[in-house]
């Protein structure tokens, strides 16, 4: 079945690159939630596991990790580093194999705060979104909406 | 005397070397039975050489890449609940993710149509789950007559994984199935993991202990009843002792073999036992009656007895040859192992009773006296009119002739299932439900077309379970046009694994698979199979393959080639025995005697099993016939050497049943004993198996005590008319 896995990876990957929240993102995270393709589709069940990395010496947060919607699975791969004007820049793939993309993020706090441009593929749908990232202890909370309409586009609570 | 005599008589005077020999030669064949396998491999059940076996072969061998399927049914008491729902929803989510599985089928990934006029593209099941919302989701998908399978009803749901093949074939279905159970269970539903890998899973694990436990046990009860039967411990010891290092050895030559232990071929270890203590019987009750100094009355039971032995070793390993006319790698085994472990426990047999016959051997003595009067008694009877038991007996065989030609061929493999085991329920539960753990592939032939494919679809599902048929044309009508093949990106919604077996990338062959229970499950599911069968085909498939098909037509075949090696066991054993007497008029007699009582137990499952006849039944009755021919043997030799040149036939056979009669009659008992353990086991295929040779042999006892008499003594001017 079709899945969100454009949209919802890519502001997965971007929801990551928070600045001084990166070293805690490190571990095995778990989290359930709903996401959808685009602002008119349906919610859809989600899991994702991810297993990120911290790379002291580069200051940068190596994002891998697999998510599952009801009859379909998609990898996640992407990598953030901080840069000195404190801001965050990466890539992330396409869990399609269609390529790279880079993405820009900066944090506030326990939260990260960001927002990416894209297309669908697929659709040519605009899956802009604004992502925010909130750690809270061993939780970390993903939502994302949609830029233009201010959807949910994916709600996920991790936790390790 | 014998050479077999001097031989073993020379041994007899080395005794404890002897005994060391045996014990190295014990040990050297266990040396590698830490690499002893247990199988449970479904395609060597029911595989043979046939055209359809090759089929699946060369089917299995293209889509390799997918291993065994786990089915998991999720049940509710009395339905399930929406905490239970959502515990399910999340195991198929966690399926995907884990390492080692291929693909997963479950409700939760069904979908509203894209051009659906209020949920396009919405799934079923939604993330916020209301039981009214559900309830008018899934009837207006069900509205659509899509016949996509959707695995869920009000009390129970179905989810299926496909495995990686290290992950679902030898060695374990992943414990991480279980682990990812516990929040289902912790919910309040119950949950079964079954399908084609855990039932092999399960049968492996359960066949290990099963060996210990029959061997154990029958030792223990073969030795009891050898006291009971001999009166004294040591004559005791003279017959179980020896046949244990036959026992033993044959476990550790399954290893060197490279023969994996089955559900078939694990009572062979023991059968190899109770036919060495019926031999080892009858050499100690002619040990205990011989008078004369030890060494002499070893040498002399051992020229006795000792041809009469090696003889039925002779029978026995031709019985078990006989089965290997069967190309089916399990029988094969089966029959291979039975072969080496008869001749190898005789081999054992005589050197070690020589020897412990010179270390333990007690006073002449008269043994089995009352069990030779009733022998006597039964056989005299009847050599007094032998005529008209001839006749009956020619009466009973033709009967019992027409009984077994009558059965029909069976053989579930559920069966195969430990009985402590709750799968074949839950199999059954899911064949109720949602049409089988089992996949059928419908096959069309090169070329065929769109057309040809939706007729051959449309006629199944007239047949099949409601639900339990996935094609191309479901996933056409779910996209609203069944008129031609659905687009890629329709096809893309279903796994990879699926789609290439539905529309072959490579050769663009198209099937189509139908889901069941395994076809002799009982009457009902076989009679839903051949309709399937028979309605694919009649509306231009090419063939129908997959473990339902090589069930139903590799089981007919394997009990009709076991049945032709039980006539070739019959024919061969009677014609060696013949021409070991250099009698061929032997021959007629040690057919008749042995061919009714295995004829007779071979109708029996008219009677027991609504004539079904299954492999366990036919290997017992080829193996009995090995051992009851054993006992023809020794009244047979028996009636020869005390008839001589001129002599009475009625003092003759007197005396044969006497000797002989007693001690077959003991070791009928005896043996019936030992091989009730298998009436414990927890696999019914060897529990038939064991009712089957007891039965058998009780009918072997009457024959030789009754009808052999009458045949010996046809022609003998004293008989009355």
């Amino acid at each position: 079945m079709r899945v969100p896995s454009l949209a919802f990876a890519l502001s997965l990957l971007a929801a990551a690159a928070a600045a001084d929240p990166l070293p805690d993102m490190a571990g095995d995270w778990s989290g359930s939630g709903v996401a959808r393709r685009a602002p008119s589709s349906p919610d859809e069940a989600v899991r994702c596991r991810l297993q990120n990395t911290w790379e002291a010496d580069n200051a940068r947060l190596r994002v891998r990790g697999r998510c599952a919607v009801p009859g379909r699975s998609f990898d996640i791969d992407g990598a953030l580093a901080r840069r000195p004007d404190d801001r965050l820049r990466g890539f992330w793939s396409d869990p399609e194999g269609r390529g790279q993309t880079s993405v820009v993020g900066r944090s506030e706090g326990d939260r990260v705060a960001f927002a990416f441009s894209a297309t669908d593929p697929d659709t040519g749908i605009d899956v802009s979104q604004t992502v925010t990232w909130t750690l809270s202890g061993d939780t970390l909370r993903f939502l994302s909406r949609h830029r233009a309409e201010g959807t949910v586009m994916a709600d996920i609570r991790f936790t390790r | 005397m014998t050479a077999l005599g001097r031989l073993t008589g020379r041994l007899a005077g080395h005794p404890i070397l002897t005994l060391a020999a045996v014990t190295a030669l014990v040990a050297l064949s266990l040396v590698r039975v830490g690499t002893l396998a247990f199988d449970s491999d479904i395609n060597r059940v029911f595989l043979s050489d046939s055209p359809l076996s090759q089929a699946q072969r060369d089917f299995e061998a293209r889509f390799a890449g997918a291993g065994a399927e786990a089915a998991i049914l999720i049940e509710g008491d009395p339905r399930l609940t929406i905490p239970q729902i959502e515990a399910a929803r999340g195991l198929a989510l966690d399926l995907e993710l884990d390492p080692g599985v291929v693909a997963v089928a479950s409700p939760f990934a069904l979908r509203f149509p894209p051009g659906h006029p209020t949920r396009p593209d919405a799934p079923v099941i939604p993330p916020d789950l209301d039981q009214g919302e559900l309830s008018r989701r899934l009837a207006e998908f069900e509205a659509l007559e899509t016949g996509l399978p959707v695995t869920f009803t009000d009390r129970a749901l179905l989810i299926v994984a496909t495995l990686e093949p290290e992950a679902g074939g030898r060695g374990a279905i992943p414990d991480i199935l279980e682990a990812r159970a516990a929040p289902i269970r912790a919910a309040g539903a119950s949950v079964a993991i079954t399908g084609p890998g855990v039932v092999e899973d399960t049968i492996r694990t359960a066949l290990a202990r099963d060996l210990m436990r029959l061997d154990l046990a029958g030792t223990g009860l073969a030795a009891i009843l050898a006291w009971l039967s001999l009166g004294t411990v040591r004559l005791a010891a003279l017959a179980i002792l020896p046949a244990l290092p036959g026992m033993v050895a044959t476990i550790g030559i399954a290893a060197w073999l490279g023969l994996p232990i089955t559900v078939l071929n694990n009572v062979i270890p023991m059968l190899v036992l109770v036919i060495g203590v019926a031999n080892g019987m009858h050499l100690s009750v002619h040990l205990a009656r011989t008078e004369g100094v030890l060494s002499r009355r070893i040498t002399d039971t051992l020229s006795a007895v000792g041809p009469a032995s090696v003889l039925t070793a002779a029978t026995t390993g031709i019985a078990f040859l006989a089965v290997l006319v069967t190309p089916n790698a399990q029988v094969r085994d089966f029959g291979i192992l039975g072969a080496v472990g008869a001749v190898v426990g005789m081999a054992l047999l005589l050197p070690t009773f020589a020897a412990l016959a010179a270390l333990l051997a007690p006073g002449p003595r008269p043994v089995g006296t009352r069990a030779g009067r009733v022998a006597l008694a039964c056989g005299m009877a009847a050599a007094a009119r032998p005529r008209a038991w001839v006749a009956a007996g020619l009466l009973a065989l033709a009967g019992a002739g027409a009984g077994f030609w009558a059965t029909t061929p069976w053989f579930p493999y559920s069966s195969h299932l430990p009985e402590t085991s709750a799968l074949a329920a839950a199999n059954d539960r899911i064949a109720d439900g949602f049409g089988g753990v089992y996949r059928a592939w419908v096959e069309m032939p090169p070329g065929a077309d769109w057309g040809a494919l939706r007729d051959a679809v449309t006629a199944v599902e007239a047949v099949a379970t409601e639900h339990s048929v996935l094609s191309e044309v479901a996933l056409a009508r779910w996209h609203g046009d069944p008129g031609i093949a659905p687009p890629p990106d329709t096809l893309a919604r279903l796994p990879a694994t699926v789609t290439e077996r539905l529309r072959d990338p490579d050769d663009g062959t198209l099937r189509f698979a139908v889901a069941m229970p395994e076809p002799m499950r009982s009457e009902a599911t076989l009679a839903r199979y051949d309709a399937i069968e028979a309605a694919a085909l009649g509306a231009g498939a090419a063939r129908v393959i997959g473990l339902p098909a090589v069930m139903r037509h590799g089981s007919v075949e394997l009990v009709r080639q076991l049945s032709f090696g039980l006539l070739l066991a019959s024919a061969g054993g009677a014609l060696v025995v013949a021409a070991a007497r250099y009698n061929l008029r032997l021959l007629p007699t040690l057919l008749i005697v042995n061919l009714l009582p295995v004829l007779l137990v071979g109708s029996l499952p008219h009677l027991l099993q609504g004539g079904h006849l299954t492999p366990p039944v036919t290997l017992a009755l080829t193996v009995a016939f090995g051992i009851a021919i054993d006992d023809t043997i020794h009244i047979v030799i028996r009636f020869h050497r005390a008839l001589g040149p001129g002599g009475d036939r009625r003092n003759a056979l007197s005396e044969a049943l006497s000797g002989a009669g007693g001690v077959i009659v003991l070791t009928t008992l005896l043996l019936t004993g030992a091989m009730a353990v298998t009436l414990f086991s927890v696999f019914a295929p060897v529990a038939h198996f064991g009712l089957a040779l007891i039965a058998s042999l009780w009918a072997a006892l009457l024959t030789d005590i009754v009808l052999l008499p009458a045949l010996l003594m046809i022609g003998d001017r004293h008989a009355r008319p």
